[in-house]
């Protein structure tokens, strides 16, 4: 959709997320616009000197209830359905995102957080600092922790990102199917450094 | 007694106990530290307006948002909200004053001097903190940041929580049991119902969050492991803030919510569409304001399972939230709308809310979750739900009741003026935001090119947002000098506070309000009103400033420590001394509307109130202990092993019999045999003191053992929480001193047996959370 014309998908799940977000944009938009544009039609035609509606609150006088169980009922239904829809509707989405892929081809790479900045350990041990390179058309997993204090990884072009705990492990995979150079970022402050802890992802 | 300052004089305003005054006290403090925290974000939305901005370097951007965020959440906008509930409440319900006016001063005092505390943070070496106000563990911890100012906020921080309860306490008897004759429920302004669901929300939350603090502190000052250790680390400070953290979004909101229903019901001329549906949507929303806050810890790596339930749990609160806006929506239908200032606000507010509110159901999908947190993303939409939605309904709040609180009008064109400049101000700061869904927060700069030009114009909207508020200051100030005489009720609205006249006298109505029906009758007395007196005291102040003195100096100098502890003891005496003379009493409201309550006098509420943020407080500590131990299942010493069963068990038999002597002390006070009281009081004294000897004992024989504070992370669990129980007997055994020092002096007569009834109940929940801990460190 206009998304994916907007912006570079440089892979996967990045256009899943893609879907999501837009689902939710959509939803949100239309209904914030047409509860928003009745607020201001209810002001706009109730206004005083167009109102002639009688005035119920008086001074001394403890004010009657107004409702109809009807509509406050329709209030409900109508939130609770659109909020569990959109719930049921992620699931399978979100387990795309969330189950780490497993196998043969599945390229896994050590992530460590520290006090700033990013080491990657290959699969056949090489390590490397501020930068990781990665095949196209592969899964690569990353397996993150930290060594310090809490960091957030996140590779804003392929819409995934997670903290980083120093003594626990936790996961993202993306896979690459556009070479290029994609900005690896922390995003959890994690002292004076933080806006510097950086790296790259290389792609090809 | 007796002796009233003048009004103006500097004398009134450091003793005043009358609700009112302290409500003004609130709102210019609350002002006061709303500039600070405003003043810090237009420096750092100046840094960020271009990447190569040399305004504040990183350590300086970092202390200014942690000090932005702190100040802003905690001792500017919600203290606000309490400058119009300290006025407004206990007039809307027809009450004097509050059920405790002394406590509500050093509610108050407690406020100031904290956040004195936090904000003199930036003048100690090292400055304040920059660790985000969120306070992370590890990051929060003294290894990674071992200035002094981290651990100063955070015992700025217990300060407030200690303001904050006694607050609470005093909010939820008033509401209970002080409403004018025939103000039932089903009749209260939906205001004093917001209040209501605050206060309560707050009674749950902010004790997790000073069993958090304090472990930090613990931790900072002592030299333990909590945070630093893997087993409680991240996720132990995770748990305990973000149970707070997020029920204090409800907190800053709830109170907007409720004077847009006023204000909408007075603007609209009409009843609030659904009103007794908003108030049990105010309800839920308050219950599972606790069981969503795990959505904060999506991206820590815990459990799938338990974050697809909180997942679902969070969507499921914007339900009520929808009903909420849905029916003050619904509310314009048919009506007959006056715009004026408080009702733009109060729309501005709603407009804003939707916004906040959409964009939060985002924050609630796993998956997108991961992208947005740590993003201006969430910059915009929390700002749009705490700044937007609160302080933009709060606005609403002070225009509204600007007339009664000063008599005067204020003028309708520059309130205008002042909403529209703001409200186009907001949205041009925190639109963009959104746009910069994958923008980090918390950098001082920045590198990717496309953001340039959205935070460029998000500083201008702050520049403008921030200076429409001169408008406000102007209006104000200037209204108050020279405005029109206001009149009782110039807005023709039907709660009691527009019966009085404006600005109310000192007890609030020369009449009482008698509700049967939906008619409010005024009964005059003959001219006679019930006597009422002012009650002056300077003894709230100087206990805040001991105390004020007492965490600087364990920060800054030893002798300054030695000198808060001296000083606070002296104040804390003369309290207690002045209390044994009963030179503070507040009779007991007799004709008070106060179903289902009636047979509980307002101290008894009180201590129940007190037991219940007590008991969260335990709550937090044990499950503090669970979760380290479930983390160190294999290594955690069995209790038998680790402790001494016998002497454990003798201990627990010595307490559970303080407790039988209490009941009996209890049982001789309502027969009317003092004698009897006393014997009992003592017994109980010496038991308590006997179980303190054991322990110290018990301490002493694990330490020469090598089980110290600081040897294992089991023994720092294990000196935390019996230390904070015995803390809690002591206390205990001051309060005994009290009662037997006041039937010595004879001040007790047959037949008054609150006090004694009232510490019963404090000392019998005291023995069954030693009963907890005893099963939990010695049999486990």
């Amino acid at each position: 959709m206009l998304s994916s014309l907007i912006f570079e998908l440089p892979g996967d799940p990045a256009p899943t997320w893609y879907s999501l977000f837009q689902l939710y944009f959509v939803l949100g938009a239309a209904i914030g616009s047409v509860v928003l544009g009745l607020m201001f039609y209810f002001i706009y035609k109730y206004r005083d000197g167009k109102s002639n509606e009688p005035e119920d609150i008086k001074p001394g006088r403890i004010p009657g209830e107004r409702s109809n169980v009807k509509i406050i009922l329709g209030f409900f239904s109508f939130t609770a359905i659109v909020l569990f829809s959109l719930a049921i509707y992620s699931i399978p989405l979100t387990n795309y995102i969330e189950d780490v892929p497993q196998g043969e081809d599945v390229i896994v790479i050590e992530v460590i957080g520290y006090q700033w900045g990013w080491r990657f350990i290959y699969p056949n041990g090489t390590e490397s600092v501020g930068e990781v390179r990665v095949p196209a058309g592969k899964t690569i997993v990353f397996k993150i922790t930290s060594l310090d204090v809490l960091h957030n990884f996140k590779i804003k072009d392929f819409r995934v990102g997670v903290d980083a705990v120093p003594g626990a492990y936790t996961y993202v995979w993306i896979r690459p199917h556009q070479s290029g150079e994609y900005l690896i970022q922390c995003y959890e402050l994690c002292g004076v450094g933080h806006a510097n802890m950086v790296a790259t992802l290389i792609v090809g | 007694m007796g002796d009233h300052p003048n009004y103006y004089s500097i004398k009134h305003w450091l003793t005043t106990t009358n609700h009112k005054d302290i409500g003004i006290l609130y709102f210019f403090t609350s002002l006061y530290f709303l500039m600070v925290g405003g003043t810090l974000a237009l420096l750092f939305r100046l840094q960020l307006a271009f990447p190569w901005m040399n305004i504040l370097d990183a350590s300086a951007y970092n202390q200014a948002v942690t000090m932005h965020g702190l100040i802003m959440v905690l001792w500017a906008v919600s203290p606000l909200s309490f400058a119009l509930a300290n006025y407004v409440v206990p007039l809307q319900i027809g009450a004097k004053d509050l059920a405790f006016p002394r406590l509500n001063a050093l509610s108050y005092w407690l406020y100031l001097f904290s956040g004195l505390l936090a904000a003199i943070t930036f003048f100690i070496p090292g400055g304040a903190p920059d660790v985000g106000w969120t306070y992370y563990a590890p990051l929060s911890t003294a290894r990674f940041s071992p200035q002094p100012g981290v651990t100063l906020a955070g015992l700025a921080l217990i300060m407030l929580i200690m303001s904050i309860t006694v607050g609470t306490i005093n909010f939820i008897v008033t509401v209970a049991i002080m409403r004018a004759p025939g103000l039932g429920w089903s009749k209260l302004p939906l205001f004093t119902w917001s209040i209501l669901f605050t206060v309560l929300i707050m009674l749950f939350a902010f004790s997790p969050l000073a069993t958090g603090v304090l472990l930090l502190a613990v931790d900072r000052v002592l030299g333990t492991a909590f945070y630093t250790s893997p087993e409680g680390g991240a996720f132990l400070w995770g748990h305990l803030f973000w149970f707070f953290g997020h029920p204090e979004v409800y907190i800053v909101l709830m109170p907007a919510l409720g004077i847009i229903g006023d204000v909408i019901e007075t603007f609209t001329r009409k009843p609030l569409f659904g009103r007794k549906y908003i108030i049990i949507s105010m309800a839920s929303a308050s219950f599972i304001s606790f069981v969503v806050y795990v959505h904060h810890m999506f991206n820590t790596g815990m459990n799938p399972v338990v974050r697809k339930i909180m997942s679902i749990t969070t969507e499921s609160i914007s339900v009520p939230f929808g009903v909420i806006m849905l029916s003050f929506i619904f509310s314009l239908y048919k009506a007959r709308i006056n715009i004026r200032t408080p009702f733009l606000f109060a729309i501005g507010s709603i407009f804003l809310f939707i916004i906040g509110g959409i964009t939060g159901v985002f924050n609630s999908s796993i998956p997108l979750n991961h992208l947005i947190r740590g993003t201006y993303w969430v910059v915009a939409h929390f700002h749009y739900a705490m700044v937007g939605a609160a302080l933009f309904g709060l606005l609403a709040g002070l225009y509204y009741w600007y007339p009664k609180m000063t008599g005067k009008m204020y003028n309708e064109r520059l309130g205008k003026l002042h909403f529209l400049i703001s409200f186009i101000g907001f949205n041009i700061l925190y639109l963009p935001m959104f746009i910069m869904y994958d923008m980090p927060r918390r950098v001082y700069t920045y590198s990717v090119p496309e953001w340039i030009p959205l935070n460029h114009v998000a500083t201008m909207g702050g520049y403008i947002f921030g200076l429409s508020f001169i408008l406000l200051v102007y209006n104000f100030y200037k209204s108050f000098k020279a405005g029109p005489q206001a009149g009782n009720n110039p807005w023709g609205g039907w709660t009691l506070e527009w019966m009085t006249t404006s600005p109310p006298p000192p007890h609030n109505f020369d009449f009482e309000p008698v509700i049967s029906g939906d008619q409010v009758t005024l009964y005059t007395n003959g001219g006679h009103p019930e006597p009422h007196v002012e009650h002056y005291t300077p003894l709230p102040m100087y206990i805040s400033l001991a105390l004020f003195v007492t965490f600087l100096g364990l920060i800054v100098s030893f002798p300054i420590f030695i000198l808060g502890v001296i000083l606070t003891i002296v104040v804390l005496g003369k309290w207690f001394w002045s209390d044994v003379l009963d030179k503070f009493v507040i009779p007991e409201p007799t004709k008070s509307e106060r179903w289902p309550f009636e047979r509980t006098t307002k101290v008894k509420f009180g201590v129940w109130m007190l037991v219940i943020t007590e008991a969260m407080l335990f709550a937090g500590l044990i499950g503090a202990y669970s979760l380290i131990r479930f983390n160190m299942i294999d290594v955690w010493p069995p209790g038998p092993v680790a402790h001494d069963v016998r002497l454990g068990g003798i201990n627990t038999v010595i307490l559970l019999t303080s407790s039988l002597t209490a009941a009996l002390a209890v049982v001789y006070a309502k027969m009317g045999n003092l004698r009897n009281v006393l014997y009992s009081l003592l017994a109980t004294l010496g038991l308590a003191g006997l179980f303190m000897v054991l322990k110290a004992v018990e301490w002493t024989e694990l330490y020469m053992k090598g089980f110290t504070l600081t040897s294992e992370l089991p023994a720092s669990v294990y000196y935390v929480l019996t230390g904070v129980h015995g803390a809690h007997v002591i206390a205990g055994m001051i309060a005994i001193v009290y009662l037997i020092t006041k039937v010595i002096k004879g001040r007790y007569k047959p037949g008054v047996y609150e006090g004694v009834e009232s510490f019963g109940i404090y000392w019998h929940f005291i023995d069954i959370v030693w009963i907890f801990l005893f099963a939990l460190f010695y049999l486990l």
